[in-house]
């Protein structure tokens, strides 16, 4: 046991904090963040010294999703894939803003933000979008950062980021009204 | 093959803040004419501010697990790596001296109580 896993932990510990937002919030359904965040060390440190690219955070990130791709395989599980009806129907009712029927979708999301609502709607999302919001608005990954963790292009992480959060507030509008006002 | 994510690059380059000045001016003036895209840079405004809601820290003692973890791999490799010989010489002081000073090779525990 030498300098190198020294050097490793230097250079990755750094980044615990985006790692763990990443595993929180693509950790299949029982499967504990804590553990996967466990597993994509384990696997950089096995990687370590290989071409990781430019960014180790980025690299990390890369990890992170495959080490959470192969835990739901391993448990022959598809994750995201309940029926929009029933998760939106078990979300917490969102306060609607004024009590207006037919509010502007900003103002009654904004109004009544809830973490565990935005977590639900978050699992509807299409894996593609749902990905990009992770990296890039939870963890704060930037744009180029996320492009490199998932090998496609620049333009299509913030596509994709766009179209992910409109359906997100679409999503977090539609609870709101269905549950506000019902 | 991907032609929404195309149509939409323009659009998602400018609330990134991506776009050069010229480019940026033209998009808030359209903006401003196009009630549609508004409602569009609103609704991104408001997804985004909803995921960061999700934000949270790691949790006490996780850098801590995760490093030991790493220590404990590294253990493992370096034992892997160490001649045979090393091992059984280092074993066999271990057993017949029964001191565990400095430069002993006793025996150590590879893997965390929780694996």
């Amino acid at each position: 046991m030498g300098a190198d896993h020294r050097a490793f932990l230097e250079a990755t510990l750094p980044h615990l904090d985006v790692v763990y937002q990443v595993a929180r919030r693509t950790a299949g359904d029982g499967q504990d963040p804590e553990d996967l965040v466990q597993e994509t060390y384990l696997r950089a440190y096995a990687a370590f010294g290989s071409d990781r690219g430019e960014h180790t955070r980025a690299w990390l990130a890369a990890i992170c999703l495959n080490a959470a791709r192969s835990e739901a395989r391993r448990r022959r599980r598809r994750p995201r894939e309940l029926p929009a009806s029933e998760l939106l129907g078990a979300l917490p009712p969102l306060r609607a803003a004024g009590g207006e029927a037919a509010a502007d979708v900003a103002d009654v999301v904004i109004a009544g933000l809830d973490a565990r609502a935005v977590s639900g709607c978050l699992a509807l999302l299409p894996e593609p979008q749902r990905v990009c919001i992770v990296l890039m608005d939870v963890a704060g990954y930037t744009a180029a950062e996320t492009a490199e963790a998932l090998g496609c292009p620049r333009g299509t992480v913030l596509a994709r980021v766009h179209h992910g959060r409109r359906r997100l507030a679409g999503l977090l509008a539609e609870a709101g009204v269905s549950h506000g006002q019902s | 093959m991907d032609s929404p994510d195309r149509q939409h690059q323009p659009l998602a380059g400018f609330l990134a803040g991506k776009l050069d000045a010229a480019k940026a001016r033209r998009w808030d003036e359209h903006l401003l004419e196009r009630g549609q895209c508004w409602q569009a840079v609103r609704e991104n405004r408001v997804g985004r501010l909803a995921a960061q809601l999700l934000r949270e820290p790691a949790p006490p003692g996780l850098a801590d697990r995760v490093a030991f973890a790493v220590e404990v791999a590294a253990a493992g490799r370096a034992a892997a790596q160490r001649p045979a010989g090393v091992l059984a010489h280092g074993g066999g002081s271990a057993r017949a001296g029964g001191c565990a000073g400095r430069g002993s090779r006793a025996p150590r525990r590879l893997w965390p109580a929780w694996l």
